[in-house]
């Protein structure tokens, strides 16, 4: 399930997106890539036109049945983007423990509530695969991190 | 975009470092073990049997077969021109050689079919 908000981002700082439990980060300047990556005591590297986190920057494109993709073992043969590769085998990156997991491991709960124009969390940065207060899984996100209030401002979540 | 990378097929099974890849489409019988590329595009995945290393190996067993094959060639004329040297005169008894041209012809027959048996696997891994 798809929910979508218009017209958020004017004067963002990082927009943060996340797809399939890969995230991507798009600073507006190296100033903001800086505060943004000391506030979160985050490491994140060039990858293409985004940041990300360095074992996401790593990933092929393409994953084997019961051979690593990440550190973790795929269930299928596919081939495609990290971001479809980690769909396909229902795999997120952790940001606490810094692996690549099933998605069905993380069990933190997050509470996604919408507001005007946007939707936004308890969570600075959800962790892709978490269960919202309506037993759904946060997999994907679209948003800008406000950082005067450390808020992440989202027009897109999808759950599943 | 799609991916190909070097695998491996026996049996209708292709594999890539050991792991067995599902839902390939082979191009060819893939019955003889063989090696050739996996293209994975998306979630459709197919297999091409590598010819070059075939085509090497099999020139490689063709020219073992011809060089036998003149091996052997060679023996008999030699034995056929002892025999013939022989014809001079009131005897008939055989030139001592040709027990001994006889193994060595024997040999480059058993040689030249295990030569053959090579292109046949090597022909089963090309379909």
């Amino acid at each position: 399930m798809l929910t979508s908000k218009q017209g958020i981002f004017t004067g963002v700082s990082v927009r943060v997106k996340c797809d399939h439990g890969f995230y991507k980060f798009y600073p507006v300047s190296h100033d903001d890539l800086q505060r943004f990556t000391s506030l979160h005591n985050i490491t994140l590297v060039k990858s293409r036109d985004f940041y990300t986190f360095p074992l996401l920057a790593e990933l092929g494109t393409f994953s084997i049945r019961g051979l690593a993709y990440g550190g973790a073992v795929a269930i299928f043969s596919f081939q495609g983007e990290p971001w479809e590769v980690m769909r396909k085998n229902n795999l997120v990156y952790d940001m606490e423990t810094k692996l690549i997991l099933p998605k069905s491991s993380v069990i933190k709960i997050v509470k996604v509530l919408e507001a005007g124009n946007y939707y936004f969390s308890d969570s600075n940065i959800i962790q892709a695969g978490s269960i919202t207060t309506g037993a759904q899984r946060v997999l994907s996100f679209d948003g800008v991190m406000d950082m005067q209030g450390l808020a992440l401002r989202m027009r897109e979540v999808s759950f599943v | 975009m799609s991916n190909s990378i070097i695998a491996t097929c026996e049996n209708k099974v292709v594999k890539y470092q050991g792991a067995s890849v599902e839902e390939v489409k082979i191009l060819s019988k893939g019955i003889g073990l063989s090696e050739g590329v996996l293209i994975m595009d998306g979630e459709r995945k197919f297999y091409l049997v590598s010819s070059a290393n075939d085509i090497d190996k099999t020139l490689a067993q063709v020219s073992i077969a011809l060089e036998k094959t003149s091996n052997a060639l060679g023996v008999i004329a030699n034995s056929l021109t002892a025999i013939a040297g022989n014809m001079n005169g009131p005897s008939t008894s055989p030139p001592p050689a040709i027990p001994n041209n006889v193994v060595q012809i024997n040999q480059s027959v058993s040689e030249i079919n295990q030569a053959k048996s090579a292109l046949d696997e090597i022909k089963g891994s090309l379909l």
